[in-house]
């Protein structure tokens, strides 16, 4: 019985600590499918005078490789959700109520105030604005600039009890404040629209910090109203919807375990869309953008009529296009990574009757630090 | 390496261990020399070559010592010279910095700071190389004719890195020769599963707590973080340190050594000088041995005892880090042990026994502070949030980090098992076993069924853990 005993230890810690190296090499168990943002590590080549260097990358590539990760991510994602009742990311993800999950990563602070613009940084961010109307109408080009609201903003109710859900003024307000006080540029936030729309609609997706195409289509009927370009407006009753069951959102990954938080989405396209991608001109993503494949997306419509727009953008414009597509003959979407910068050697290009900045809140603050035309003053 | 990597428990073990008992057993010890060394490089290739080095010259001082000439100029020329690593390695930045703050007070023109890396281990392979010279000079010991020997027992892997210290005189029979068993493996593979646990599980969950605590500005720590920051600290120090001991001396056994303890419940402990026996024992143990009794101890009078005392806890201090944090904390420990020796003593050991406890835990955690804070401004600014009434108000998405189901049940677990609740539960489990007529045998079993379920757990949580951080969702996936 000892004899047994003792082996029987011996033999599950054998079998625990070998088993995943062998089932890396060998795949015993197929592991689940799941995304990360980066591409995993590759095994590290030893180079004898970069030896010092070498175990991290092993680690790494390990790390990345890792037998059966799919499962440990969804397994602990579990855990971490019904057992210890919290996020198993607790700095990237906030678990509200009724399932909510919100972005921590700067929206979190944007909302709470603490992402603000000092004086001094709120007169530079105005004179790049004041620059870039000032050239804008010397082209003839119209300007508009629209602040995108973050689901804190949008949806505070939904944060956990007890937490903050009233919305300290965010950079957003204040640049909207201080260039509607000091100047003509047209410029407004969208929360406002989204407000007033909430009541009858969901316009941000639970497991996503993005708002859906339903907030896209009243943000953009918006815009082109504000244009006033004298674009008419596609009602709601012309877009076609296809229905896309259990998707996951980029929070509920974060979450580890998905498909619990998984949700329809409904996806807005135009029944009788003319609109196709079509690039007059090809422009290069500069070194620093990430995803050079969202850099530039061209449209061309039908209607010779529609004025020509060059709209800068990031994540949260995907769900705009649909409309915005439609409402100019050629319109030019350019995500260039965040930055919101003038982009003139585009819009040379382009020549378009309107520039459209679309900045999502938190990430105003870029402007400041990367989006400054080296002219501005 | 760290013995809580993938990496180490998922191919660095399985790979030693199997050689380990595959191959002839008079090749093992320079296996697993070789394997020490592999560990060792793994955490900055560069900073085998001192340990090398070190080796090398400790092996050659050792030789010399044995003979009958010089002893005592090649002991002080052994000492001096790890003593030289260490200072070089460990003290240059702080010596540097200090002259150069005095530099600028004198307005005379800095010195260029090498900022050297700390090599890994140094800490402990040092004290381990002065023990195997005190130790040949003592003639407690002759001097280890094998190189491959000597190498094994400064840098055997399991101890390598953050201890037990083991001295000469206890290992040098065992690196000669050793006894291999299952059962001996199978307390090895227990005792490493319960250091696993305990890193893993609780350290690691209260240094996340301690971290965002510590982290924030000093101006906004509302007093009720700072206290819940600091006992979260307190836990992680004394489980990380404790769950590394228990795995070094699990993997030990499993590798046929024995180990001594290091720790003993350290937080149950009624005084200061209890608290010195019962916590890092192996390093309290070699200043006892090669610093307390040499300079006297306490035999030359009161007034010798107190300057001995404050040298060991100068020393104490400085050996755990370079920075006057470590020394105000090593002083402050030393300073309640001299007063402990005074009539306050006596009258603390009249008091009961939970003021006793409470009084060194107050001590041993307030201490803590000067150990985790980056410099002496933020421990006093610390210090000053802790006892102030403060502001009420706090971040409620900090509070939620920091106080939630995972680190409160953690927290109580961290508590019990700290205060030795788990050893009176097994203790009970014992009796109520024998109670039953189960035959000793199923007992056995029984409880190896049990630990079997409790090995499987920790392993595939503790994994789960590791990968999880490491886990980078693809935040705009749809792009």
């Amino acid at each position: 019985m000892k004899y047994f005993k003792n082996h029987i230890v011996v033999f599950v810690f054998f079998l625990l600590i070998g088993f995943f190296y062998i089932n890396q090499k060998f795949t015993i168990i197929k592991d689940l499918d799941y995304s990360e943002n980066k591409e995993k590590d590759k095994r590290p080549e030893m180079n004898i005078n970069r030896l010092d260097y070498y175990p991290n990358q092993f680690e790494s590539y390990f790390r990345d490789n890792f037998s059966l990760r799919g499962y440990f991510i969804k397994y602990m994602g579990w855990i971490y959700r019904h057992i210890w009742e919290k996020s198993p990311k607790p700095d990237g993800v906030i678990i509200g109520q009724n399932n909510w999950l919100y972005n921590v990563d700067k929206e979190l602070d944007c909302f709470n105030g603490k992402r603000n613009f000092n004086d001094e940084q709120l007169n530079i961010v105005l004179h790049e604005f004041l620059y870039r109307k000032r050239v804008l109408d010397s082209m003839g080009i119209k300007m508009l600039v629209v602040l995108h609201p973050t689901k804190y903003a949008v949806y505070p109710e939904n944060l956990p009890p007890f937490m903050n859900s009233v919305p300290k003024i965010s950079s957003a307000m204040q640049l909207m404040n201080c260039i509607k006080d000091s100047s003509d540029i047209k410029i407004f936030y969208s929360r406002d629209i989204l407000i007033a729309q909430k009541k009858k609609h969901d316009l941000f997706y639970k497991g996503d910090n993005h708002w859906n195409d339903l907030a896209g289509y009243y943000v953009a009927k918006e815009i082109v109203n504000q244009v006033d370009l004298g674009i008419p407006e596609i009602p709601l009753t012309k877009f076609c919807t296809d229905t896309i069951f259990n998707s996951a959102g980029n929070l509920a990954l974060m979450m580890g375990n998905a498909e619990e938080y998984a949700e329809t989405r409904i996806k807005y396209r135009l029944c009788e869309n003319d609109a196709i991608p079509f690039e007059r001109f090809k422009h290069i993503a500069p070194e620093n953008v990430v995803y050079t494949g969202e850099f530039q997306k061209s449209f061309k419509s039908d209607n010779e009529n529609l004025p020509n727009a060059v709209i800068i953008r990031d994540s949260f414009g995907d769900a705009l296009m649909p409309y915005l597509q439609n409402s100019f003959h050629y319109s030019t979407f350019i995500w260039d990574g965040w930055n919101y910068g003038f982009n003139l050697e585009i819009i040379e290009k382009e020549k378009p009757d309107v520039v459209i900045y679309m900045i999502l809140e938190s990430i105003i603050p870029n402007i400041y630090t990367n989006g400054l035309s080296k002219n501005w003053n | 390496m760290l013995f809580s990597s993938l990496v180490f428990l998922y191919i660095f073990l399985p790979v030693t261990l199997l050689v380990y008992y595959v191959i002839n057993p008079k090749l093992r010890n320079s296996f697993l020399f070789l394997a020490s060394l592999i560990f060792f490089a793994w955490g900055g290739v560069s900073y085998s070559l001192i340990l090398i080095i070190s080796i090398i010259l400790n092996y050659v001082i050792g030789i010399q010592i044995n003979k009958r000439h010089r002893r005592k100029t090649w002991l002080i020329a052994g000492i001096v010279l790890n003593l030289a690593f260490l200072i070089v390695f460990k003290y240059t930045n702080f010596i540097i910095e200090n002259v150069n703050s005095a530099f600028n007070w004198l307005e005379i023109p800095t010195v260029k700071n090498p900022k050297i890396i700390l090599p890994i281990g140094i800490s402990f392979y040092t004290f381990q190389s002065i023990s195997y010279l005190v130790d040949v000079f003592r003639k407690t010991n002759d001097s280890q004719k094998s190189i491959i020997n000597l190498g094994l027992y400064i840098a055997l892997f399991p101890q390598l890195i953050a201890g037990p210290i083991v001295r000469y005189h206890d290992i040098q029979k065992q690196i000669n020769q050793r006894i291999h068993s299952v059962d001996k493996f199978q307390q090895g593979i227990k005792r490493f599963i319960i250091g696993f646990a305990k890193k893993v599980i609780i350290a690691n969950t209260m240094g996340y707590v301690a971290d965002q605590v510590f982290a924030l500005n000093v101006d906004s720590i509302v007093p009720l973080f700072a206290w819940i920051g600091i006992i979260a600290y307190s836990l992680q120090i004394y489980y990380d340190f404790a769950g590394y001991s228990d795995m070094a001396i699990g993997l030990a056994k499993m590798f046929g050594f024995d180990l001594l303890e290091n720790f003993n419940f350290p937080y149950v402990s009624k005084s200061i000088k209890e608290f010195w026996r019962r916590w890092h024992i192996s390093l309290s143990s070699w200043f006892r041995d090669y610093l307390y009794i040499p300079l006297g101890g306490n035999r030359l009078g009161n007034g010798r005892t107190i300057l001995n005392l404050l040298i060991v806890f100068f020393v104490t201090g400085f050996w755990h880090g370079a920075s006057w944090n470590f020394l105000a904390w090593g002083l402050v420990h030393g300073f309640f042990l001299i007063i402990e020796r005074t009539r306050f003593g006596y009258i603390l050991d009249k008091l009961p026994s939970f003021v006793r406890s409470f009084y060194t835990l107050f001590i041993v955690v307030m201490a803590w502070v000067l150990f985790r804070a980056e410099n002496l401004n933020f421990a006093i600014e610390y210090y000053k949030v802790l006892f102030s009434t403060g502001s009420s108000e706090f971040d409620y998405f900090q509070l939620i980090k920091i106080l939630n189901y995972e680190t409160i049940v953690v927290f109580i677990i961290a508590v019990f098992g700290a205060m030795g609740g788990f050893m009176q539960i097994k203790g009970l489990l014992i009796k109520l076993l024998d109670i039953t007529r189960l035959s000793v045998q199923k007992i056995e079993l029984l409880k190896d069924l049990v630990y079997v379920c409790f090995m499987i757990f920790v392993l595939l949580y503790g994994t789960g853990s590791l990968v999880i951080d490491s886990y980078n969702p693809f935040i705009y996936f749809r792009f």
